[in-house]
């Protein structure tokens, strides 16, 4: 309605005689519109448990429940942009868009009425439904109907059916059936001869239905109502109330998950085919978008079973099945997975793995990994564990090279599985942490690679010599030191002849030289013997040093090899390696020659 | 369980008690003289209810708002079981015009009794009926009972010409809908919701005229027509059940649609006389996914229920999930699917159609479908649904034995007079046709002991060519 077309509705309303109502009466219906008005301009802004709200509803209450106690009922009046009581105007807003009586004029509303017994709880619903029409877009919002569903005790609307004649039909005839009346009610029906002869054989048969008039029957009101149950049995009764409950139970979401499948499957047509495809791909993506990924999980792997059902009869299908996977595989999805899981949108999370390994394979570990110390959700975080450990126990390096050195938690949570996994393929995974820049992942890792029996866990430790960090290299020598294993030797020979090694702390030279020396093979030996007798009067002194530590690693040997070698060095021109090795010699057991053959054989 | 919902399962509990009460007190007293022991006995235990409410809750007060009522406060839901006892006090406090009554304290035995007995009473004068009850009340002298008049707000006014016009907006906009729809064109359902209100609106205060609209066929397009008269049937029948508004509404939307996936099957085949070849069958037999398709896009853009996508699917699959579409995964029946598909072969079966030799009457039509409960329909929702229509439902055409012709206006809801509906005489004995009055068969004849009309057996409309849907839109012109 047009704003002049408004006024002239109100100037008719001005016309109309105004009945004589108590002044007080028009001021307390006003408060009461006001204080309406006010409270929904507030639930506008803030949520219905916000304290503001909660105390504007509760003044509103009060008032009106008081001059419902003295009147038993409010009703209102509503035209365009105005409410009138018993046709006095009471409220008026000209803005329509923030209109009260505009937003319930709108949608037919010719009155609206508030009776004596209202709850508190019922003002409230009102409230909430005038927000959620504000809420939606007017083509989706009609207060009438959302008043009509909640069917109030106390609040009641008069919106006439004429309205819906200005929504359909707009500009054409209406549909109608003029019936010829003078052809109905006048001429003859002459009865057939089948049904006279019925006829007469009834008015011959005794009457079935005669029965006892009960004296005083004709005092009472005919009853019209059936009798308890007529038709059904207890047991019927309590089916069709299961039915009801059932139907009540199955959420739209999950029949709509179920339907589109079951239209997957039916359709033939391979463009239809593909553009329930295109509905199946929104569907997900709302899923998504509200965390619900236990439906989205059914919804795809329906899918994927009607491509393995269709396969067969239409490659087609199938293709265009894989087109619309492929297209849901994009790095946007994974956008759209964080989303909800971030906006802890996700309330049961017991399927979204499953729908990972179905929708990313091994995508999901990554995505997963750089979740994981972002989701607050301490649920998520132990179901990821479990995840963690099922696919490391099938790949264990998938699951390795999700540790990273900005995920701490979740890199130690990696390790823990890998040392907990006694296999190769576990130990391999440890690889990864040799380039990392994080010590404490990096301790965690040798220590766990120190645990293992495996010869590999050795060769990964060999990779932490170069480390940048020496406590780092030491820690790695240390838990490779003992390893007989010839392979590994041969590694670190190079480590030891190499010149850079002078440039190490002592710790860390011995460190090394312990992996020869506790290796106890020859050719460790052989290294370290020439090392000494390499060493001369004007050797430096940091190449004294690095003898002086093999001389260590050989005494801590104490064996009859040590001891060869410690006598060929006895005599060394450089002084200090000659009285190491004196001191040494002394300080090895009389008795090794037996131990020293042993260590001979390796 | 919260304390308010433990508080209304309650206060259902009780009045669902205190009506049975006075139901049976009220059949007692018909029977009976005022003193007689059962209903001495049936008055003390209702007392007993209200006594013990009154206790707990300080207040017993019965109100009645168009098609609801509430108990203190708290709206009473009825299911199918006691929606009798709802029907029973809507028709007594409509008679003499009463919104609310509350039993006070301090109420005695003999002031509910007499109180029972005259909201029973039959009164002579049509008007001033609340005012001449208030009287008898002050002449009997019962003070803790207190009652007051109907509200004066008329949420809704139903009548006949009301109920013809959304009937026929109903398929203009179902027409709308279609067109736009098969533009592409975004749609709103905000008006189908609305239009579902007025449907209910008009089922709940005329329920047997607006079932009487159902005899209206094959107006402008079958499709348009059939589904608005499965739209009203699949709300009345729902409504028996035990839904609520918001499923009635839903409920209405997918009956409304459900045939939705016929607007692109061609005419030709879908008024074909004679049998269809296999492959015009198969086309047929696509229209419930073809439906569901085109709405599962409609609920793209707007706010379609579900279940109307479950309807369109479902509602030519049978009870055992035989018929058509065959379900890969999927192994039960929606309930709005089950209902629809009742009222969808109810009304199909009987509307002439060129594939067909002959028009099925209402009774044969309901007697051919409970032959296949459990098989095609669902048992007790069919049981339900023939309850609802009656032994002879509304719009049958019935010779009296007196000779006169009928129209069945309105069943009769007691199981025990189910043969003796509400008729709307169209001719006298001798055959001549006229604007005759709606007869109650159930009503005796003066010092006869015996029904003054019965039901000598349905006749044909076809035969006669009796338009029986024009004596339903006279009424309403």
């Amino acid at each position: 309605m047009t704003e002049d077309k408004n006024n002239l509705a109100d100037q008719k309303n001005n016309e109309r005689p105004i009945p004589s109502v108590d002044k007080q009466e028009i001021a307390d219906v006003e408060e009461v519109i006001r204080l309406l008005s006010k409270t929904i301009s507030t639930i506008k802004i803030f949520q219905p448990e916000h304290a503001t709200v909660k105390n504007q509803i509760e003044d509103l209450w009060v008032k009106l429940a008081a001059f419902l106690e003295k009147h038993q009922v409010l009703e209102i009046e509503i035209q365009e942009l105005t409410f009138l009581y018993k046709n006095n105007p009471i409220y008026r807003e000209k803005k329509t868009i923030k209109s009260l009586p505009f937003l319930l004029y709108k949608d037919g509303m010719q009155k609206l009425s508030f009776y004596k017994g209202i709850k508190k709880e019922e003002l409230q619903e009102f409230m909430e439904i005038v927000k959620n029409v504000y809420e939606l877009p007017p083509e989706e919002s009609d207060i009438v109907n959302l008043l009509w569903e909640k069917d109030f005790a106390n609040i009641r609307f008069f919106a006439p059916d004429e309205f819906l004649e200005t929504k359909i039909g707009i500009g054409k005839k209406p549909l109608d059936i003029e019936v010829d009346r003078e052809a109905l009610f006048s001429g003859m029906i002459e009865l057939l001869s089948e049904d006279k002869a019925e006829l007469q054989s009834a008015r011959e048969e005794p009457d079935i239905l005669e029965e006892e008039i009960p004296d005083g029957e004709e005092l009472w009101e005919e009853s019209e109502f059936g009798e308890q149950s007529p038709t059904l049995t207890e047991q019927e009764n309590r089916i069709l109330d299961a039915m009801l409950t059932a139907n009540r139970q199955v959420t739209p979401e999950d029949e709509l998950v179920l339907l589109i499948t079951e239209m997957l499957n039916l359709e033939e047509d391979s463009e239809r085919f593909n553009e329930i495809l295109t509905v199946i791909s929104h569907m997900h993506k709302d899923l998504i978008l509200k965390g619900d990924f236990t439906r989205a999980y059914q919804l795809l792997s329906n899918t994927l079973e009607i491509k393995m059902i269709t396969a067969y009869e239409s490659k087609d299908k199938e293709s265009l099945v894989n087109n619309f996977l492929q297209k849901l595989r994009t790095k946007d999805l994974q956008e759209l997975i964080k989303k909800p899981l971030l906006d802890d949108k996700v309330e049961d999370f017991r399927f979204l793995f499953a729908y990972l390994d179905l929708l990313l394979e091994s995508d999901a570990l990554p995505l997963l990994a750089e979740l994981y110390d972002k989701v607050n959700s301490p649920e998520f975080r132990k179901r990821s564990l479990s995840y963690f450990k099922e696919k490391a126990a099938k790949n264990p390096e998938i699951l390795a090279r999700i540790a990273d050195d900005s995920r701490t938690e979740l890199t130690k949570e990696v390790i823990a599985i890998l040392s907990a996994i006694p296999e190769k393929r576990a130990i391999q995974g440890f690889a990864v942490f040799i380039h990392s820049k994080n010590k404490a992942n990096k301790t965690e890792a040798i220590k766990s690679l120190g645990k293992f029996k495996d010869i590999t866990s050795k060769k990964i430790l060999l990779g932490f010599l170069s480390d940048s960090d020496e406590n780092i290299r030491i820690m790695a020598a240390h838990q490779i030191a003992g390893s007989k294993d010839d392979s590994i030797i041969e590694q670190v020979i190079p480590i030891v002849v190499n010149k850079n090694i002078r440039q190490k702390s002592r710790k860390e030279q011995q460190a090394i030289f312990d992996i020869l020396g506790r290796s106890e093979t020859t050719k460790a030996y052989e290294t370290i013997a020439k090392i000494l007798t390499k060493l001369t009067f004007f050797s430096r002194s940091k190449n004294t040093q690095v003898g002086l530590c093999a001389i260590r690693t050989i005494q801590a040997l104490d064996s009859e090899k040590s001891r060869q070698i410690l006598e060929q060095c006895r005599h060394s021109k450089n002084r200090k390696i000659r009285e190491a090795c004196g001191a040494a010699i002394e300080n090895l057991s009389p008795h090794q020659g037996e131990k020293g053959q042993e260590h001979d054989r390796t | 369980m919260t304390g308010h919902k433990e508080r209304e399962k309650r206060i259902i509990k009780k009045a669902v008690n205190i009506l049975q009460g006075i139901y049976m007190a009220h059949k007692n007293m018909k029977l009976y003289d005022l003193n007689n022991r059962l209903v001495n006995s049936q008055i003390s235990s209702v007392f007993d209810e209200i006594q013990e409410l009154l206790k707990s809750e300080g207040e017993v007060s019965f109100m009645l708002r168009l098609s609801t009522l509430y108990l203190n406060g708290i709206k009473v839901h009825f299911s199918f079981s006691n929606y009798y006892l709802f029907k029973f006090l809507n028709l007594q406090l409509s008679k003499k015009e009463i919104g609310l009554i509350k039993f006070h304290e301090n109420l005695e035995t003999t002031q509910l009794k007499q109180f029972l007995f005259l909201l029973g009473k039959k009164e002579t004068e049509q008007e001033k009926l609340f005012e001449t009850f208030l009287d008898r009340l002050q002449e009997e002298k019962i003070k803790n009972i207190s009652v007051e008049k109907a509200q004066s707000l008329e949420e809704f006014q139903s009548n006949e010409k009301n109920a013809k016009k959304v009937f026929f907006l109903g398929i203009t906009h179902l027409k709308e809908m279609f067109d736009s729809l098969k533009k592409q064109e975004k749609v709103s359902l905000t008006t189908t919701r609305r239009l579902m209100q007025s449907l209910f609106n008009n089922i709940v205060q005329n329920e047997s005229f607006t079932y009487g609209l159902t005899t209206i066929k094959n107006f402008d397009e079958y499709t348009l027509n059939h589904s608005i008269n499965v739209c009203i049937l699949s709300i009345s029948l729902g409504r028996k059940l035990g839904l609520d508004r918001n499923e009635l509404a839903e409920l209405g939307i997918a009956a409304f649609f459900h045939d939705f996936g016929k607007t692109d099957i061609p005419k030709e085949i879908l008024d074909k006389p004679g049998k269809l070849d296999d492959q015009e069958r198969e086309i047929i037999e696509r229209h419930p996914h073809l439906g569901a398709e085109k709405l599962i896009k409609l609920k793209e853009t707007s706010r379609l229920p579900v279940r109307a996508i479950n309807v369109a699917m479902e509602h030519h699959v049978k009870a055992d999930l035989t018929g058509y579409p065959k379900y890969q995964k999927k192994r039960y029946i929606n309930l709005y699917s089950k209902i629809v598909k009742i009222c969808d072969v109810y009304d199909a079966l009987t509307t002439k159609r060129p594939y067909r030799d002959r028009v099925f009457a209402r009774d044969e039509t309901l007697n051919m479908m409970i032959e296949n409960s459990g098989t095609e329909f669902d048992p007790i929702i069919l049981k339900v649904f023939a309850n609802l229509m009656g032994q002879y439902p509304v719009g049958t055409l019935v010779l009296l034995n007196t000779g006169e012709i009928g129209i069945v206006y309105e069943a009769n809801p007691e199981l025990s007079r189910q043969l003796q509906p509400k008729v709307k005489i169209i001719t006298d004995k001798n055959g001549n046709k006229l604007d005759g009055d709606i007869l109650d068969l159930a009503e005796m004849g003066p010092q006869t002991d015996r029904a003054k009309r019965t039901i000598v057996k349905s006749l044909d409309p076809e035969k006669y060519k009796i338009p029986v849907s024009d004596y339903f839109l006279a009424m309403a012109q």
